[in-house]
């Protein structure tokens, strides 16, 4: 009965070993990533670990493939030829489909940015979910999945928020022109100084940068490690604005004296030098 | 302070009340501070609490396993010369409950300041704890609950003249010893060229008498790769 011939030289018998192989193959390929995954689970990165999994599965499934087709008398050759045509017809058809697995494998050879990563790509933000062969996910930061295809991943512009160990963020304080710039100066620097996610090195700079139209405009800009820079700027602009106040230097606001004609200020509140001292004043 | 302790307690720590009391049929651990009050209910009833001193790179949070210590005054070290010095470093201390597994965590708190920096570049350098201290060529005496003493052992395999401003170690390979008056490690820096260095930590307590602390990254079954320092960037 295994003698039974199936087409051309081909029996019964090479189509079942055919079958037990590829399926043998799939098993080992299963087996293999599985055990890779697990020895090397707190080894080496997720990214790295994905692609290597990937790599040695369709390896050991392209070796299976390459004895079934001896087996069942598939020529090579002949394979090879038809092959080629095929290619040109389908990689004329698929120049996308190229494009973005040529794109893939350019960014696992430049990896300019790994899974768990956050990024900007073509206006999207968020988290690196996945880097397949063909596009790549994005988890956005409101929690939806965007696939971007690698064509655009690696031809537009991309920004990697955490591809550095640290990063800096930046705040512009506005403080009255009666207070003092140099104690509003020290007092932040104390509130930089209390905080153990503000790095030491590189240190923070803070200055004033701008005599403004309402305000002394101060400057703040510390460092951080990217991991834990946004909560660190959600806390600390208040964090600052409440040191001031408890300091006596308040945050300035827009306003603007009216003079009228005659040379009198309307407000009789306020000083006759037309510069505001306090109060909210006419806001603009 | 250090050690086992046997519910209910009470211990004064500067700035910091920890204690584990019975109230309505539970044990309450409470830890009572500047920050504000953290209890936890203990449902291990009878079970020894251990409160121990350990890594300084939990708090706030674990971000890194490197501190970096920087000295207040460089240190000039002449070539193939092997010296020893003495500087401070921070601890944090752990509270630790023993179960039927050996040890679990139930708190960790500090009253050293906590502080990050960076060694080296953005791209490539290291967040590091950072802690600053001066050098002391005796064994010097601190404040016990806020700052240990690192043994601190610097060889110079160069053949110049080396200036020395910072070490960093890593957290993750620290063995701390402890008794009542001080909490202590080891530490050795091999200084390889003008600006690179590679520092480890040794297995060596002040004196016999001494005991050893958790080591809380194998409490955590965390793999631990290495436990050296490559100072590429700059001593």
């Amino acid at each position: 009965m295994f003698d039974t011939i199936i087409w051309g030289r081909v029996t019964l018998f090479d189509l079942i070993v055919s079958m037990i192989i590829l399926l043998a193959t799939a098993l080992v390929a299963k087996g293999v990533s599985l055990y890779l995954k697990r020895i090397f689970k707190d080894k080496i990165q997720l990214d790295h670990l994905s692609i290597l999994v990937k790599v040695v599965s369709y390896s050991i499934i392209g070796i299976g493939l390459i004895a079934v087709f001896a087996l069942i008398g598939i020529d090579l050759k002949g394979l090879l030829f038809a092959g080629t045509f095929a290619g040109v017809v389908v990689g004329i058809a698929s120049q996308n489909v190229v494009g973005n697995m040529m794109a893939g494998l350019f960014l696992v050879v430049e990896r300019p940015l790994k899974i768990g990563d956050q990024v900007e790509i073509d206006d999207v933000r968020g988290f690196v979910e996945d880097i397949r062969i063909l596009s790549t996910s994005i988890r956005t930061y409101d929690g939806m999945y965007v696939r971007i295809p690698n064509q655009t991943v690696f031809t537009t512009k991309m920004v990697n928020y955490v591809f550095n160990q640290v990063r800096r963020f930046s705040y512009n304080v506005g403080i009255r022109y009666s207070d003092d710039a140099d104690r509003a100066i020290s007092i932040i620097r104390s509130v930089l100084d209390a905080e153990p996610f503000v790095l030491h090195s590189p240190a923070a700079q803070v200055f004033v940068h701008k005599l403004g139209d309402n305000a002394v405009e101060i400057m703040v800009r510390p460092w951080a490690p990217v991991t834990e820079w946004y909560s660190l700027k959600m806390k600390l602009l208040w964090e600052i604005k409440k040191t001031l106040e408890e300091n006596s230097i308040e945050i300035a606001f827009p306003q603007r004296t009216v003079w009228f004609g005659d040379g009198t200020n309307p407000s009789p509140n306020y000083p006759s030098s037309g510069k505001l001292q306090e109060g909210p004043g006419e806001q603009e | 302070m250090f050690g086992k302790h046997t519910v209910p307690f009470v211990l004064e720590f500067e700035g910091a009340v920890v204690s584990v009391q019975p109230e309505n049929g539970h044990l309450i651990y409470r830890r009572q501070g500047e920050s504000g009050v953290l209890e936890k209910n203990l449902l291990h009833h009878g079970k020894p609490i251990h409160i121990l001193p350990v890594e300084p790179v939990n708090l706030p949070k674990n971000i890194t396993p490197f501190l970096m210590i920087e000295f207040d005054r460089p240190i000039f070290l002449g070539s193939k010369i092997e010296e020893t010095v003495y500087v401070s470093f921070p601890y944090e201390i752990g509270v630790f409950i023993s179960a039927r597994k050996p040890y679990e965590v139930i708190d960790i708190f500090s009253l050293a300041t906590q502080k990050y920096t960076l060694y080296g570049e953005p791209k490539s350098g290291l967040v590091c704890r950072y802690w600053k201290s001066a050098v002391f060529s005796q064994e010097p005496e601190l404040f016990p609950l806020r700052e240990g003493i690192i043994h601190l052992t610097i060889k110079n395999t160069t053949a110049d003249w080396v200036e020395i401003r910072k070490v960093v170690l890593n957290a993750f390979g620290m063995k701390i010893y402890y008794d009542k008056k001080r909490v202590v490690q080891s530490a050795h820096m091999k200084i390889v060229g003008p600006r690179s260095a590679e520092t480890d930590l040794l297995v060596s307590p002040f004196s016999r008498a001494m005991n050893k602390s958790i080591e809380l990254f194998s409490l955590r079954k965390q793999i631990i790769s290495t436990t050296h320092v490559m100072m590429r960037d700059g001593i």
